[in-house]
């Protein structure tokens, strides 16, 4: 994890109610908090509705952290479960389609969809959606696993201390889960080789 | 294979870098702190809702138990005639049997 310097009597006075070191906490962690929701559930408009979930649940849970010393791994635990919890909501709720979308919120479509039109942005896009589809070969589970792991960085210990699991079981799920997205990269690539040579 | 591999953990790494962390909006700490105000609202009324279901409860089982005690009039049948009388006035079975038994036993010795 890129180390966010917060000192454990910081912790210490939010978990004892302290108002405004609970606000310093948030400020302090909550643009990386937004980048890992935004990696883990792939929908930015919702990313900042996540994370504000993620820091209420924080508030409320901080009197239950053991040491201010594993603070770090309890936040990534809390915003692990909000991304599940809004993943299985996503499940349940259909798809959003232009049609039920209000009229600001087109407005705010149009204005992503013209902003992609940039080379740049355009490419980024491309790259986000090709990653996504090759995540999506693995179970919801397995794919916050790897994108913690793969994308975010997080070493095995700072996982085990996230999800209380042995390294040996982390490290089965990580390699089945590589594996799969593995095998998808090379049905991907394939194709894109047969497309080239088609044209 | 470990090539593919390499290219694995390079499109992990482009994908990092087109996914950066948004920032956050201007409403980002009010929404916080709407959503810990309405929580700690909900977490406040649950206690006294359960309270005063309790209260509703004990005063309906002191109710009932009230009802329950209050004295009631007892309905039973009213006896003119004392438990002997009833029974010379009515012809027990078994006499009748033995009455039977012995006309019958009286028919065949005939």
């Amino acid at each position: 994890m890129d180390g966010v310097d917060v000192p454990d009597s910081l912790v210490r006075r939010a978990r004892e109610g302290d108002d405004e070191a609970f606000n310093q906490l948030v400020r302090a962690y909550r643009k990386r908090i937004l980048g890992t929701i935004a990696r883990l559930i792939g929908r930015p408009e919702d990313v900042e509705d996540v994370a504000q979930e993620v820091f209420v649940r924080l508030y409320f849970s901080l009197e239950q952290l053991r040491s201010p010393g594993v603070f770090e791994p309890w936040l990534y635990r809390l915003t692990v479960n909000a991304a599940y919890d809004y993943l299985r909501r996503q499940k349940r709720r259909p798809e959003t389609r232009m049609a039920d979308l209000s009229e600001q919120q087109m407005l705010l479509a149009d204005a992503a969809e013209g902003a992609r039109v940039s080379g740049e942005r355009d490419r980024r896009a491309r790259l986000r959606d090709f990653v996504q589809s090759l995540l999506a070969e693995v179970s919801e589970d397995d794919r916050i696993l790897l994108t913690l792991k793969e994308i975010e960085g997080l070493s095995l210990k700072e996982l085990q201390q996230i999800y209380g699991a042995s390294e040996n079981a982390l490290k089965v799920r990580l390699f089945r889960a590589r594996r799969r997205v593995l095998r998808a990269y090379r049905r991907a690539q394939a194709l894109e080789r047969k497309e080239v040579a088609s044209r | 294979m470990t090539d593919e591999h390499d290219d694995l953990d390079r499109l992990f790494a482009a994908y990092r870098e087109a996914c950066p962390a948004p920032e956050p909006g201007p409403d980002f700490m009010p929404g916080v702190w709407r959503k810990i105000d309405a929580r700690r609202r909900l977490t406040l009324l649950i206690p006294r809702w359960a309270a005063g279901f309790v209260a509703a409860a004990a005063a309906l089982c002191i109710l009932m138990g009230g009802y329950l005690l209050l004295p009631r009039p007892v309905e039973s049948p009213v006896y003119t005639t004392t438990y002997l009388d009833t029974l010379e006035d009515s012809p027990a079975l078994e006499t009748l049997a033995y009455m039977e038994v012995v006309s019958f036993e009286t028919s065949e010795s005939q």
